[in-house]
């Protein structure tokens, strides 16, 4: 038994009437305790409808969403279960901020937990320590923070809960270079020191490609593919036909191949130095 | 200032509290112009004064010291600031606040309807916008049915079709997948060279840098470094300074140097690199 199973999950909006869409079509799938997961796929495609089911704030039409072996929809203590376990960043999250201190947001999620106040307050400590958010900041209002800051409060206020599934919707959109680096590493560290199964949405291939141990493609509500991104990125044709693509590392090893050179496959940077500095007759990383 | 010149920035500051006692500056003594035609990509990190940049540049925001000119025309008069929002029209990132029509055509002719525009010139204007940006075909459709990279195509032509000079575009694909990203990106380059529009591209993805004429980096309010991209892209510690990278190819270029292969180090795009290794490897 996985830890997270989707069994045949499907939901549509807007039924009998003439914008009726079906954002999930007959979705299964599994994930083990602890893996880093990233979701790809076209606008539409259905990645925030999964995402809102896994801690049960959509209930499935069909089929059933089994966390550690509950069906989270089965009952009321199931959900509630399932919504502290399961925690869910949205896109853009520091809009949903609300705390008249930062402390008071990052504290609602393990209050509502039903902790005392001396555990809420090593769960915000921990969190802070998470996102790299300084001690000093926590007295003042999240709306006086900077647009990167804010954004690490946000996901604070969801790791203070210590889910076991963090699930995070495009956490670095509309961040500059030296912010979505951090906010990947924030997320990199709460992965490693809790163990958790992280699963993270993204538009961009490289760091799908770079990040997870697995990455599932969604395309018009169903799965189109679910593997190790070495796994994934060799359908380079198809992700293109899905409005995705392969990492723009992937794309100039595939142009050598149509040029008569023979390298390896390669998702990453790293990966693809390697393949063209062999190819080049030069060594490997100094 | 030449009369080349479509929109200039001269000693431009602006606080967002300029009452305080010590007023903290968005932008601070920023110059620098577009010409009829330039396709300019403006990088920096968050809060470093773009997306102000983008408000200054048509009279959304008037500069607290300093002056802006569009077309000659200062933006601080009030006369002036229709004829200014027709020259210099401005798209933002979130697609879903742009939109104001429930069926496309509708949602471009808003514009031009505003600008008091003659009926049938702009059926005109209309058709010709969305054939400019791809989404002629679906002029019918109602908005809130397009995907995120569609809308912001329909945002694209609601400004074409006020014909102005030039388009300022504030992260117009923060918030979209790769097609829509890719599509978004080639409507603005076709608008760019084949309709002579000035374009200004504020942007946080280095790889849409790469094509621009110019670029300008601006660090903490001010201007940091302006250049083309080759010149911006061989700078790296200032980029690092600056919270900004490299694009991807030429990331991938240190890494060869990295293992001992003596690349050039001017290579931006992809074609520039595997042309090198064709070279390199004698074949």
């Amino acid at each position: 038994m996985s830890f997270i199973e989707i069994k045949n999950v499907s939901f549509g909006y807007g039924h009998k009437t003439p914008f009726e869409v079906q954002a999930l079509s007959d979705v299964s799938l599994s994930v083990e305790k602890g893996e880093f997961i990233s979701v790809i796929g076209h606008t539409g495609s259905g990645k925030s409808t999964l995402m809102q089911m896994l801690n049960g704030l959509i209930k499935p039409e069909s089929g059933e969403i089994r966390l550690d072996g509950k069906n989270i929809n089965a009952n009321k203590k199931n959900i509630s279960e399932a919504r502290f376990r399961v925690g869910l960043c949205f896109q853009y999250p520091e809009y949903q901020l609300f705390g008249e201190t930062c402390y008071e947001d990052i504290a609602f999620g393990p209050r509502n937990m039903g902790l005392n106040e001396e555990e809420v307050k090593n769960r915000v400590m921990q969190a802070i320590s998470f996102v790299r958010l300084k001690p000093e900041k926590l007295q003042k209002s999240p709306f006086d923070l900077s647009g990167g800051q804010k954004r690490r409060c946000a996901i604070a206020g969801v790791m203070a809960m210590l889910p076991d599934v963090l699930i995070l919707d495009e956490p670095t959109a509309g961040l500059d270079p030296a912010g979505r680096e951090a906010i990947l590493g924030m997320i990199g560290n709460y992965h490693k020191q809790t163990g958790a199964t992280v699963i993270h949405v993204t538009h961009s291939m490289e760091i799908a490609a770079a990040m997870s141990e697995r990455i599932l493609v969604l395309n018009h509500g169903t799965v189109a593919y679910f593997g190790t991104p070495k796994e994934i990125f060799s359908h380079g044709e198809e992700l293109v036909s899905m409005g995705l693509n392969v990492p723009a590392f992937t794309k100039i090893i595939l142009e050598l191949k149509k040029r008569g050179f023979h390298p390896e496959e390669a998702y990453t940077v790293e990966a693809a130095a390697d393949q063209i500095a062999s190819l080049l007759g030069g060594g490997t990383a100094l | 200032m030449s009369t080349q010149d479509l929109l200039v920035f001269d000693n431009v500051s602006f606080s967002y509290n300029e009452d305080d006692e010590n007023p903290s500056f968005a932008v601070k003594d920023v110059s620098f112009s577009v010409r009829k035609g330039e396709f300019l990509v403006i990088l920096g990190h968050n809060g470093s004064g773009k997306s102000t940049l983008a408000k200054l540049s048509n009279a959304i925001f008037i500069p607290t010291t300093g002056k802006v000119f569009v077309n000659g025309m200062d933006t601080s008069l009030p006369e002036n600031e229709i004829p200014v929002r027709k020259n210099v029209g401005v798209v933002f990132q979130n697609p879903d606040n742009q939109i104001v029509s429930s069926i496309v055509e509708e949602d471009v002719a808003f514009g031009p309807e505003n600008l008091a525009v003659d009926p049938k010139e702009i059926r005109i204007r209309v058709d010709e916008a969305l054939k400019a940006v791809g989404m002629y075909e679906r002029r019918f459709s109602e908005t809130h049915r397009l995907s995120g990279g569609q809308k912001q195509r329909v945002a694209i032509a609601g400004i074409i079709a006020m014909r102005p000079g030039c388009i300022v575009l504030d992260e117009p694909t923060a918030m979209l997948d790769p097609k829509g990203r890719a599509d978004v990106l080639n409507t603005i380059r076709a608008l760019n060279k084949d309709h002579g529009i000035s374009v200004v591209l504020i942007t946080h993805f280095m790889e849409e840098a790469v094509y621009a004429d110019r670029v300008l980096v601006i660090d903490q309010a001010r201007i940091r470094a302006v250049g083309k991209p080759r010149e911006i892209f061989s700078q790296r510690e200032m980029l690092k300074e600056c919270g900004l990278e490299l694009p991807d190819t030429a990331k991938l270029c240190d890494k060869l140097r990295d293992r001992g292969i003596g690349i050039r180090d001017d290579i931006l795009t992809e074609e520039e690199l595997i042309a090198e290794i064709i070279k390199r490897s004698g074949k």
